[in-house]
């Protein structure tokens, strides 16, 4: 296999990245940018770039577990080889069918045996051979080369040219989305579902702030409203009870960053980059010399200067179905950079005077209401768009029949003139053949409304659309909860209270399986991401929440208080919180969980030991019986399942509820009450542990 | 030469129905099975994977057949009648055949691409300058015509203005770079005066 | 009080944003624009299947406001790229509609994306907008069905409306049972859906009366649709696919008889008015041929006895939108959002205090109250 690759990989820059070092990512981001896809216009350097893909993890082992994932799904696709590393020090996690459908759906990445992944897990190279990780229908142009970072516990880099090649699908509509924004974290739930194999490791909650644990397949897809929980540590508070706004526009492609004023003047497209009218993957601008015998024929000015030097000229070129400006007839540039013709709507001036017109009517009818002081009431029905223009209403008040906007308004444009000749229908159509690949899909129609031309070689390149960055705020205190950088090629936050950092991580070690009324047993695994000291304990799945709310509730009183006199926001500016009703949690539980007496200490998270072999389990008095292993601030549990007599024909997963209390330190809100608050939060847990075996 | 060969038996047997033309390259790590004839200047790269089943494959010039794709003159399926002639399998000249693709037809004119996974069946006939994305498979009795492009999830299909450019210049970067790294199957048409040009 | 973060959202609060929420495709732009930003299905990814989903297929309420939810999501940040909060929406909607969906929708936009204020435009009032007249009668021939409101002298005469399950997606289902039925194919709702853009037409009324009988002219040519799977499309679907557009129901209600019933219901002083501003808006309507079969199925129907005693009108005039059909009612709306129009809104302190969306169909906000325009 080294052998194979010999001749190849001497020109593959290494592609590695590290969170650490954000200058290298630099350097391999735009090494990978400047290489055109298309082999004519490959230099030697860019060959073969596409088949280096590197992953770094330092979620301990995860990405095995993901590899592990994929095997699974692609078997049952029966599409491509894979390999992974059979002797991964993990217990593999079971992969609840059921889910990989939906992974297949959302996206799908086929490992053979080209290309590189190392992986970079506690501090060690695990090198698991060469393997080509080719993605389908998930990345568009636009997304090419960027880190995929995942809630910072990973990130996945991707060569621009290996997509280009293996991009056979266009990107459905979600997958776009969430592939053209750099920053993850705006999208996190869109990344999750689309570029699952890489994993949130278990730390997805969703927004009724209970967490919705899928058996490790809850590392291939989970509820998608996941989003970001964040934590809103002023007023402690789970839960979706965010909203979002706008930040900045950037363009995906050329990444320009632009003032909001500026966007809506450019309605919100980049002048600078083009949509393939016919796929919609982002054109490229290529440079051709002048076709010399083309422009000898047509332009006879241009033929001086071609004879003189050859000249450079410009044209848009699409490279996934090479579409190119020169299909549609559109002359070329000698500019690289714009100049492109632009399309005018025939009907501009028509429709301003309509506009025109409108705001006339709309000022006298302003006009009439404060002279006569009445006030048309709100209207509901169907009825008149302006009082006075009607009939009915001037009838009613008393005024004469005829519309009086003759006399009153000059503005009114020439009303359209109904006619009795419609559109025959062409004779033709019964006789002529039809070359179905020359007449446009209605998706490629709809992409240029104004125009909605019928063929191919009608078609316009689109400007593309800016994308957004967002930020986070909670509902009730304004308070931001997360922010990305402004900058569009950072993927990093300037805040980031996501629960990921304050809420105790679950994970499914294993499950025995799984018979009906019969006990199995269940190894969980909890890790502290905090600076504190926490304890765990499991409840009933009955257990109210109400509890936890009053305190909740009385400590979101106290910040509220506190934090107004700390005159961050006067309560003045802040608009009464919009309540959403809480969504209804329909996951039922199947099974009964033997609740353990004790609970669990979980010491605070230690960087340094990571890296530290020494046993150093801090002699806590663990209850045998509960705590099966533990190291750091890592520790599993076990449990016992015994899934209900009812559900044995059934072909659901069994599902376990509990809920889990963990002590919180609110460290942020410290900051301004002197001392740190504790807090004990509840979260409703629901694990999907697999499904029955038979009775045997 | 001659008496070299005829002492290891099974190797000979596969290379006397190989035909390289000079010129042409073709990596010793390349799977060739069958009887094969491949043109001046046609790159074949390691782990390539040409398969003369049923019968002879013709290749022409300047083609490069990339890692792992897949050219096959298939066997028939046992209820198939029995052809009258041997099929033979054509491939023109300038084509490219890109990673992981697997070409059946059995004819295949000049300057086609076959990007990475796309899946070419046996009873399609590609004219020229056809290009079959990647992943994109035609399965179905055609013949393709000329200048069309196959893209996309859904194998759409357009006409393109011009003919893919042939890759002289990958090309010429192959026969420089590849002979530095990797060993050759020598060309053994060399003395036959009517071998491909 | 405008708030630093708020910078982006406070410039576009001038701008309207102009929603044309229908059951197959969803158009959305900002007012005083000459044409959508864009025109997209109305579908999403449903958060808990994570199927594509269309918003019409929704199981119950509760289902409706996930699957909205969503789909407003990416609307206003992949699409529009506006901050939802405080914004002003104005939302067309036809006054045929059904009451629980409208309902909904102000829900998820003032309690999930807390707009600042929605108006509700009848679409087939906003319509006429784009003509400069204030008397039409609109037919709209969208994807579920075709609705039809006389409008005259700026009034809808609702008594007159007319609605029938005819549009996009018969004509699917109907090529959909075709292939099932000669090629046991089962097609998906998209391809068929472009199969009927890019090859079906309407024919003519003469064509169309010899079809299926022995006197039949040739079909139009067959077309060979490539893709993953090739499907031959035969002449005789191609031009089949829309009959089931102007035959007689049960009835006897079709597309032109809708026109004729709606203005046999109208004052007589109105109907000829009514007869010759007719417009025709929807996606379905661009059909190649639509518009004069339409015209001749309408000639043909007032000389036969079923109008003929009825209704005193001789020639029927169509309308010409300054935008394509499927979008005009957009761009009625767009161009009506430019006006300040502050007291039609429903705004979110409204809405919140009430907890509902007033309705024309509801007693409490339809009560014969017009004192106030009395001088």
């Amino acid at each position: 296999m080294a052998q194979t690759f010999a001749g190849t990989q001497k020109h593959v820059p290494e592609c590695e990245i590290s969170r650490k070092n954000s200058d290298e990512t630099d350097v391999l981001l735009s090494l990978v940018e400047t290489a055109s896809p298309r082999k004519e216009e490959r230099s030697s350097d860019a060959y073969r770039r596409r088949f280096v893909v590197k992953v770094e993890t330092d979620t301990q082992g995860s990405i095995l577990d993901h590899l592990d994932v994929h095997s699974n799904v692609r078997s049952r696709g029966n599409r491509g080889e894979i390999m992974t590393s059979k002797d991964h020090p993990l217990v593999r996690p079971r992969v609840s069918v059921s889910r990989i459908d939906d992974f297949v759906v959302s996206s799908g990445i086929t490992l053979s045996k080209l290309g590189a992944i190392t992986i970079v897990s506690d501090g060690r190279t695990v090198p698991i051979r060469e393997i080509w990780v080719e993605l389908e229908s998930i990345m568009t142009s636009g997304w090419r080369g960027r880190t995929v970072g995942i809630s910072s516990e990973f990130s996945l880099i991707v060569s621009g040219i290996m997509l280009r090649s293996v991009v056979s699908s266009a990107a459905s509509v979600d997958s776009c989305s969430l592939l053209s924004l750099p920053s993850i974290i705006v999208s996190v739930t869109e990344v999750i579902s689309s570029v699952v194999m890489f994993s949130l490791s278990g730390r997805l909650v969703d927004s009724s702030g209970t967490f919705n644990v899928v058996m490790s397949s809850m590392k291939v897809v989970c509820s998608s409203r996941v989003a970001m929980v964040v934590i809103c540590s002023f007023v402690v508070n789970l839960s979706s009870s965010s909203f979002l706004t706008v930040d900045s526009h950037y363009c995906p492609n050329c990444m320009e960053n632009l003032p909001s004023s500026e966007v809506r003047l450019k309605k919100n497209k980049c002048s600078n980059c083009f949509d393939c009218p016919c796929c919609f993957q982002t054109l490229s601008t290529r440079a051709g010399l002048a076709p010399v015998r083309a422009s000898a024929l047509t332009e006879g000015e241009e033929n001086k200067d071609v004879k003189a030097t050859p000249k450079k000229v410009y044209y848009l070129f699409c490279s996934l179905c090479r579409w190119s400006s020169r299909d549609a007839g559109i002359p070329d540039q000698s500019v690289a950079t714009g100049g492109w013709p632009e399309q005018e709507n025939p009907h501009v001036t028509r429709i301003n005077a309509l506009i025109d017109y409108h705001k006339v009517l709309a000022s006298i009818e302003k006009q009439q209401c404060e002279r006569k002081k009445i006030h048309p009431k709100r209207s509901f029905m169907p009825a008149t768009m302006y009082s006075f223009t009607s009939a009915l209403v001037r009838k009613r008040i008393g005024r004469p029949m005829k519309p009086p906007m003759q006399s009153q308004s000059s503005a009114q444009p020439v009303p359209s003139v109904a006619s009795e000749d419609v559109d025959e229908l062409s004779s033709d159509i019964f006789t002529e053949t039809v070359d179905i690949t020359k007449i446009t899909t209605l998706e490629q129609r709809l992409q240029h409304p104004e125009v909605q031309a019928e063929k191919i070689n009608e078609l316009r390149p689109q400007h593309r659309q800016f994308l957004v960055k967002r930020s986070q705020r909670c509902r009730v205190c304004e308070h931001n909860v997360s922010k990305s950088d402004l900058c569009p090629q950072s993927t990093k936050f300037k805040i980031l209270l996501a629960a990921f950092y304050h809420i105790p991580e679950v994970k499914i070690v294993t499950c025995e399986p799984l018979r009906p009324g019969k006990s199995s047993e269940l190894l969980l695994k909890f890790c502290n991401p905090t600076q504190h000291q926490t304890q765990i304990t499991i409840l009933p799945l009955d257990t109210s929440l109400s509890t936890s709310l009053t305190e909740e509730k009385d400590i979101k009183q106290e910040d509220t208080q506190l934090s107004e006199s700390s005159n961050l926001l006067p309560s003045t500016v802040r608009q009464a919180p919009v309540t959403e009703d809480p969504k209804v949690i329909k996951v039922v539980s199947n099974a009964d969980l033997m609740l353990p007496h004790s609970s669990l200490i979980l010491p605070p998270r230690d960087d340094a030991a990571e890296y530290d072999d020494t046993n150093d389990n801090h002699n806590f008095q663990d209850d045998p019986k509960l705590v099966v292993w533990r190291k750091g601030n890592k520790a599993v549990i076990r449990l016992h399942v015994i899934p209900h007599d009812t559900n044995k024909d059934n072909e659901d997963p069994v599902i376990v509820g509990f809920v889990m209390q963990h002590g919180y330190v609110n460290t942020i809100a410290a900051l301004e009450h002197k001392s740190p608050q504790k807090v004990d939060v509840k979260v409703k847990l629901y694990l999907t542990v697999g499904q029955l075996v038979g009775e045997t | 030469m001659d008496g070299k060969m005829s002492s290891n038996n099974s190797s000979t047997y596969r290379r006397a129905n190989l035909k390289i033309a000079p010129g042409a390259v073709v990596c010793e790590e390349s799977i060739l099975k069958g009887d094969i004839s491949i043109g001046a200047k046609t790159i074949i790269h390691p782990r390539a994977c040409i398969l003369a089943e049923a019968g002879p494959i013709i290749i022409g010039e300047g083609n490069i057949i990339e890692e792992m794709a897949t050219i096959t003159n298939r066997q028939l399926p046992s209820d198939a009648p029995e052809p009258v002639t041997v099929p033979v399998q054509i491939i023109g000249n300038y084509n490219v055949f890109e990673t992981d693709c697997v070409c059946e037809s059995y004819k295949v004119g000049d300057n086609n691409i076959l990007e990475a996974k796309a899946q070419v069946s046996r009873e399609i006939e590609l004219t020229n300058g056809c290009v079959i994305g990647a992943a994109c498979s035609l399965t179905e009795q055609e013949t393709i015509p000329e200048n069309t492009i196959v893209y996309g999830s859904q194998c759409q299909r357009r006409e393109m203005n011009d003919k893919p450019y042939p890759q002289i210049g990958q090309l010429d970067f192959l026969l420089k770079v590849l002979p530095n790294y990797h060993h050759f199957r020598k060309s053994n048409v060399k003395s036959k005066p009517g071998g491909p040009l | 009080m405008l708030r630093g973060y708020e910078g982006v959202r406070y410039i576009s609060d001038k701008q309207m944003v102009v929603f044309d929420i229908g059951s197959a495709y969803t158009k959305f732009g900002y007012a005083g624009e000459v044409s959508p930003r864009g025109i997209i299905r109305t579908e999403v990814r449903c958060s808990e299947s994570k199927k594509i989903r269309r918003i019409i297929d929704y199981k119950d309420v509760e289902d409706l406001y996930q699957l909205l939810v969503d789909f407003l999501h990416l609307l206003f940040f992949k699409y529009v790229v506006i901050s939802p909060k405080d914004a002003r929406i104005l939302l067309l909607e036809s006054p045929l509609a059904v009451t629980s969906f409208r309902d909904t929708l102000a829900k998820v936009m003032f309690k999930h994306f807390e707009v600042g204020s929605i108006l509700f435009l009848p679409s087939h009032l906003a319509t006429i907008s784009t003509l400069g007249i204030d008397t039409a009668l609109v037919l709209d021939v969208g994807y579920q069905e075709a609705t039809l409101i006389p409008i005259f002298e700026g009034i809808p005469i609702l008594k007159a409306w007319q609605a029938l399950p005819l549009g996009g997606q018969i004509v699917h289902e109907n090529l959909k049972r075709y292939f099932r039925d000669t090629s046991d194919l089962d097609l998906s709702e998209n391809i068929l859906e472009d199969i009927k853009v890019r090859t079906c037409f309407v024919t003519t009324l003469e064509r169309s009366a010899k079809l299926g009988t022995e006197s039949a002219l040739t079909p139009p040519p067959d077309v060979t649709y490539p893709g993953i799977k090739r499907i031959a499309i035969p002449g005789e679907i191609r031009e089949r696919a829309f009959e089931v557009l102007w035959e007689r129901d049960n009835d006897n209600l079709s597309l032109p008889t809708m026109i004729l019933d709606a203005i046999v219901k109208c004052p007589l002083d109105t109907r000829r008015i009514l007869a010759e501003n007719i417009i025709l808006v929807g996606g379905t309507t661009m059909t190649k041929g639509f518009a004069s079969r339409l015209k001749s199925e309408l000639l043909a129907l007032i000389e036969s006895d079923l109008y003929k005693a009825k209704l005193k009108v001789e020639s029927f005039k169509f309308h010409t939108a300054p935008s394509k059909p499927n979008y005009t009612t957009w761009l009625g709306g767009a161009i009506f959002g430019t006006t300040d129009i502050p007291l039609r809104c429903l705004t979110k302190d409204v809405y919140l205090k009430t907890n509902r969306v007033p309705d024309w169909s509801n007693l409490i906000d339809n009560q014969k109250d017009e004192t106030s325009y009395e001088i």
